[in-house]
C-alpha cells in the first residue's frame, strides 16, 4: 500500500498537469461463476472443499455457491503523453467480499514501437496465462488449473523492460523484470497450516494465525517466439521468500491447583506486549526458483496448449515441485469443447533433522468444459473438474494431503 | 446416378441451392485489405497478419501503422479473422482482451461501415483496415484480397 501512495504522489500531479490533453479510456473484464463439488473426499476441515483461487482463498464445498469466483475488474487508461502511458485496474472479488483492490497500476513508456518500459503494480509473468489469469474471456477455462496457479504472490511491484523483434516469420518479444511483493494476513495460509505446517513459534503448541509473505529480489525474464501458427514462451525468475506468521497459543491453565487444568487461556502476546511471531527457519526463509516452458499450437480448427514449470526452493528440504498442464480446444465459431489434463509432484530432496527425503506429494486434475461464445463479448463456460491426490501418504501424510474433489462449474465471463 | 436424380428431383433442387448459396458466399465475402494510395509499402499475408495481430506496429517503408477494423458484427471481419488470421472470431476477440489488460496492445478502431473506413484511410496516409471488395472505391489503394 505504501508503493501505491508513493505512485499515486508521483503520478497524479503528472495527470493533473496533462489533464487537458489526457483521454481516459474504460474498459473491464469479469465473471460470474457458481460452482459445487459433486464428489469427493472429507478434508481436515469437515468438507468436501475444492480450491481454486489461492490469492484470496476460495473454495467451493458441497452446497451451491455464487462469490468464490465471481469479480468484476475495471481498467482506465491514459494517455499522459504520446510516449507515455499510464494504466490501472480496480478489481472486486467475491472472495474478497467484494472490496475493491488496485490491483494493477503502471506507467508504461515507449522509446520506440517496439521497445518500452513498464513501472508499477503488475501481475507477475510466472505461467504462460499468469499475466491475465483473471480475465477469463481470455482463457479457454473457467479459471487457469490450481495444480499450477496455486500460489498467494501473484503480483509485484517494479519494472518490466520490453524489446519486440521481428526475425523472418517469427515475432519475438523479450522481457526482463525485477521487483518485490509483500502480502499480509494472507488467508489461504490457513489451509498449509492446518495440515502440518511449517511455523515454528517459540516453544509450546499453538494453534493457529496470519501469515505475512514477502517476495523481494524478484528478478527474471520472459521469451515469446510466434508465428504464423504457435507460440513458445521461456520464463524464468528467482525471489527471495520469506514468510511469517503471528500465531497464538492456548494455555491449559489450572486454576485451584488440583493439578487438573481446568481453563483455557488464549496466548497470543509476548510479556512486553508484541505479537508472537515464529521463528525464522530454512523452511520460512530460502531462495525460490521458477522455470517454466510453455506455448500453443494453433491448427485449423484445434489448439492445444501446453506448460510446463519447475520449481525449486534453497530451503532445508531442498523442495522440488514440477507442473505441467496440456489442453486441448476445438474452435468451432460458436462452441468450444476443452479437455484439459495437469499434474504437480513435489519432492523433498534434503533431510532436514531426520525427516528424510523422498516424494513428499503428487495429484493430477482433469478438466472438461465447453464454452459457448453467445456474444462477441461474452461467453458461457461450463466445467467439471476432477481432482485426485496421487500421492504417497506416509511418511508425509499431514504435509501433503490434498483431497480428492471433483467440481462442477458454469459461468459467464465477459469484457466490456 | 441419372436415374437416381430423376427418381429424386428434390436433391437436383436442393443440391443448386446450396451451391449457388456457396456460390453468392464466397463472392460476397471477398474481403479486400486497403490503405492509403501514398502508402508504397509491400504486403503479404504474413505482413498484413502481423500487423493486424499488433505484432508488427509498422509499414515496411518505416511509418507507424494504424489500425482500422469494421464491426465486430460485419461478415467481412469474420472472413477477415478466418482467411487472414487464421483464428475464429472469437478467438480474436480473446486474444486483443488478453493484450488489452496486459498493457501489450490496442485493437485496431472499429469503424461503423465501410464508407467511413474509405474516408479514414484515404484521409491518413499510415491507415491499413479492411473492407468487403465490392465496397473498395478509387480513393483507396488495395493490397491484397482474400
Amino acid at each position: 500500500m505504501k508503493y501505491l501512495k508513493i505512485m499515486a504522489v508521483i503520478l497524479l500531479p503528472i495527470s493533473l498537469m496533462q489533464n487537458a490533453i489526457a483521454e481516459i479510456q474504460f474498459s473491464g473484464y469479469g465473471s460470474i461463476v457458481a460452482g459445487k463439488v459433486i464428489s469427493g473426499e472429507i478434508d481436515p476441515s469437515g468438507e468436501k472443499e475444492f480450491q481454486v483461487d489461492f490469492y484470496d482463498y476460495a473454495f467451493y464445498t458441497e452446497d451451491v455457491k455464487l462469490k468464490p469466483e465471481t469479480m468484476i475488474a475495471l481498467q482506465a487508461r491514459a494517455d499522459l503523453l504520446d510516449n507515455l502511458t499510464v494504466t490501472t485496474q480496480i478489481v472486486a472479488k467475491g472472495a474478497d467480499d467484494f472490496s475493491p483492490d488496485i490491483d494493477w497500476l503502471y506507467a508504461t513508456y515507449n522509446f520506440s514501437d517496439d521497445f518500452y518500459i513498464m513501472a508499477g503494480r503488475r501481475n507477475l509473468p510466472m505461467y504462460y496465462f499468469s499475466e491475465y489469469m483473471e480475465v477469463s474471456f481470455a482463457t479457454p477455462w473457467l479459471r487457469p488449473p490450481t495444480n499450477l496457479y496455486w500460489w498467494e504472490i501473484t503480483q509485484f511491484n517494479g519494472l518490466t523492460l520490453v524489446k519486440n523483434f521481428e526475425f523472418d516469420e517469427w515475432s519475438l518479444s523479450a522481457s526482463i523484470f525485477g521487483g518485490r511483493e509483500e502480502r499480509e494476513d494472507i488467508s489461504a495460509h490457513d489451509y498449509w497450516r492446518n495440515r502440518g505446517g511449517y511455523y515454528w513459534p517459540p516453544e509450546g503448541t499453538y494453534v493457529s494465525g496470519t501469515a505475512d509473505v514477502t517476495w523481494s529480489e524478484i528478478l527474471g525474464v520472459n521469451l515469446i517466439a510466434s508465428n504464423d501458427w504457435m507460440e513458445y514462451r521461456f520464463s524464468y525468475f528467482t525471489t527471495h521468500y520469506e514468510t511469517y506468521a503471528d500465531v497464538f497459543f492456548m494455555d491449559e491453565v489450572d486454576t485451584n491447583g488440583d493439578g487438573i487444568a481446568d481453563i483455557t487461556v488464549e496466548r497470543r502476546y509476548n510479556a512486553d506486549g508484541t505479537p508472537i511471531r515464529s521463528n525464522s527457519s530454512s523452511v520460512t526463509e530460502f531462495d525460490l526458483a521458477f522455470l517454466g516452458l510453455s506455448g500453443n499450437l494453433g491448427f485449423d480448427y484445434f489448439t492445444l496448449l501446453f506448460d510446463y514449470n519447475f520449481v525449486s526452493y534453497d530451503d532445508g528440504y531442498g523442495f522440488e515441485f514440477p507442473t505441467f498442464l496440456v489442453t486441448a480446444i476445438y474452435n468451432h465459431d460458436t462452441w468450444q469443447p476443452y479437455i484439459g489434463y495437469t499434474k504437480a509432484a513435489g519432492k523433498i530432496t534434503e533431510d532436514l533433522d531426520g525427516f528424510g527425503v523422498g516424494d513428499a506429494e503428487e495429484h493430477r486434475m482433469i478438466s472438461l468444459g465447453l464454452r459457448y461464445n453467445f456474444h462477441s463479448n461474452a461467453s458461457l463456460k461450463l466445467q467439471i473438474d476432477d481432482f485426485k491426490d496421487e500421492g504417497d501418504r506416509s511418511p508425509w501424510y499431514d504435509f501433503s494431503y490434498h483431497n480428492d474433489a471433483t467440481l462442477l462449474s458454469i459461468g459467464i465471463d465477459f469484457i466490456f | 446416378m441419372a436415374n437416381l436424380l430423376k427418381n429424386k428431383p428434390w436433391i437436383v433442387v436442393l443440391g443448386s441451392i446450396s451451391l449457388s448459396l456457396l456460390t453468392i458466399n464466397q463472392v460476397n465475402a471477398a474481403v479486400a485489405v486497403i490503405v492509403n494510395p501514398k502508402n508504397t509499402s509491400v504486403f503479404d499475408k504474413s505482413t498484413i497478419k502481423k500487423i493486424f495481430l499488433g505484432k508488427s506496429k509498422s509499414f515496411e517503408n518505416g511509418r507507424p501503422a494504424i489500425t482500422l477494423s469494421p464491426e465486430k458484427s460485419a461478415p467481412e471481419r469474420e472472413e477477415f479473422n478466418r482467411q487472414v488470421l487464421n483464428k475464429s472470431s472469437n478467438q480474436v476477440n480473446a486474444y486483443w482482451s488478453k493484450m488489452v489488460f496486459t498493457g501489450k496492445g490496442i485493437p485496431p478502431q472499429e469503424m461503423a461501415s465501410a464508407s467511413e473506413i474509405i474516408s479514414a484511410i484515404a484521409a491518413n496516409e499510415d491507415a491499413i483496415s479492411y473492407v468487403d471488395a465490392n465496397d473498395v472505391t478509387d480513393a483507396v489503394k488495395v493490397v491484397a484480397t482474400f
